[in-house]
Parts: C-alpha cells; structure tokens; sequence
C-alpha cells in the first residue's frame, strides 16, 4: 500500500509551529530574490535605458506569482472547509452508532488515524466532485 | 491504477507557469547580485549582456524546471524550490559556457 503518511498533515504543536516558521522564512526569501531582482534591474535601467522594459517584464512576473499564490491559498482554505464538512460528517454518523472512533484514533491508534484521513479526503473528493456537478458551467 | 491517487497533484498550466517565472527570477537574481549589492558603486555599465538576451536565455532553461516542478504546488515553499533550481540551471550555464555572462 502507498504511503499515506504523505498527505496527512504534520502531527504536534511543535511540528506545525516549524511547519509555519518555515513557511515565513521562504516567503521572506521569495520577496527577497523578487526585490533583489528588481533593484538590480532598475540600477542597470540608469545605465541602459532598454532595462527599463525588463524592469516592466519583472514587475508584471511578480504580479502574476502573487496571483498565484493567492489562489492557492483560497484554494487551500477551501480544502480546509471541506475536510471539516467531511469529518463533521463522520463523527455525526458514529456518534449516532454510539462510538467515536476519531476520538480513539486521536489518542491510540496511528493506523486507525490513517484510515480516517485517508476516508476524510475520499469524502472531500467525493463531496467537491458533487458540487462541480451542481454547479451549472457557463460555457 | 485508474484513477490518480489522492495525494498526487497534477500538473496544471497555472503551476507550470507559475514556477517558470519563479525559475526565470532564479536566474535573473544570479546575473543581478552583483549590481544588488555593488551599492553605491557603479553598475558596471560595460561588460554587461543585454537584458533580452537574459530574459531569453533564463526563460529557455526555465522550462526544464517548470517541466519538473509543475507538479507542486504554488507556495512560498515550492517557489522558492524553482527560484532554486533557476540560480542552479544560470550558474550551470556559466561553468559549460565561460564566455557567457548572462
């Protein structure tokens, strides 16, 4: 079997906090790579007035990775809105069986916790595969 | 297997269009360093390629990185991968080819 260890998200407080201060640190790096790039254009730019046009090509670059990367993370939290719908359902159905398995699989078994991220994400993808269909295209 | 498995993003237009400009900032920030940070000093106003010739030659390569890394998604994290590989396929470039110095 796949390794689904690989979707699931990072367990402990501690592994997240690194998770997101390493998310701080790549973004400062990316902003400074952008800025260094774009400084360097616009000194050469007094020296060959041509590097101007690179400064424009440079700027509309930046502009559209900002883009990007904000609708990755509307998408992101979109996803994170359908994981919850998905495990709210879940443990709507076994509260009405009278057993909470998440809750067992939270404090005791790793592979069970497995099974229901791996069950979570088949709902998600079932349940958005749903709404597309809903969803009337316009073209 | 038929279907994709869950885990796995594909590899989306959007992705790959988004990691080749971070690859062709990756390039130009290798080729722009030295203006950067000669700060106050001049920039070298001679011995220094056109920048079309830069933007060519940055976006030609780019597209092996985009090619590879358009599977990922569009992050900081990833980003920075691609300006990675960028920096890596510009200084690549430049020990093969000692006479060219975009």
């Amino acid at each position: 079997m796949a390794d689904i260890s690989l979707n699931t998200p990072s367990s402990g407080r501690r592994a997240r906090e690194l998770g997101r201060a390493v998310d701080k640190a790549c973004w400062i790096v990316l902003l400074s790579v952008i800025v260094v790039v774009i400084v360097g254009l616009v000194r050469r730019a007094h020296f060959e007035h041509s590097y101007a046009v690179a400064v424009i090509i440079a700027l509309l670059g930046a502009f559209i990775l900002v883009v990007g990367l904000a609708q990755q993370a509307i998408a992101a939290r979109d996803l994170d809105t359908w994981r919850m719908m998905a495990e709210w359902q879940l443990r709507a159905a076994h509260d009405r069986t009278g057993h909470n398995p998440i809750a067992q699989a939270n404090s005791a078994d790793e592979d069970q916790a497995r099974y229901y991220a791996l069950l979570s994400d088949m709902l998600i993808e079932d349940m958005m595969v749903i709404h597309e269909d809903e969803v009337p295209h316009g073209n | 297997m038929e279907t994709r498995l869950h885990y796995q993003l594909g590899e989306t237009w959007p992705r790959f269009t988004c990691h080749w400009i971070a690859s062709c900032f990756g390039h130009f920030f290798r080729v722009l360093l030295p203006i950067a940070i000669s700060f106050p000093s001049n920039a070298r106003p001679e011995a220094f390629p056109r920048w079309w010739s830069v933007l060519i030659f940055a976006a030609c390569t780019s597209v092996l990185s985009a090619v590879i890394n358009a599977n990922l998604p569009v992050t900081a994290r990833e980003l920075v991968k691609s300006m990675a590989f960028g920096f890596a396929l510009s200084t690549t470039a430049t020990i093969i080819l000692p006479g060219w110095t975009g």
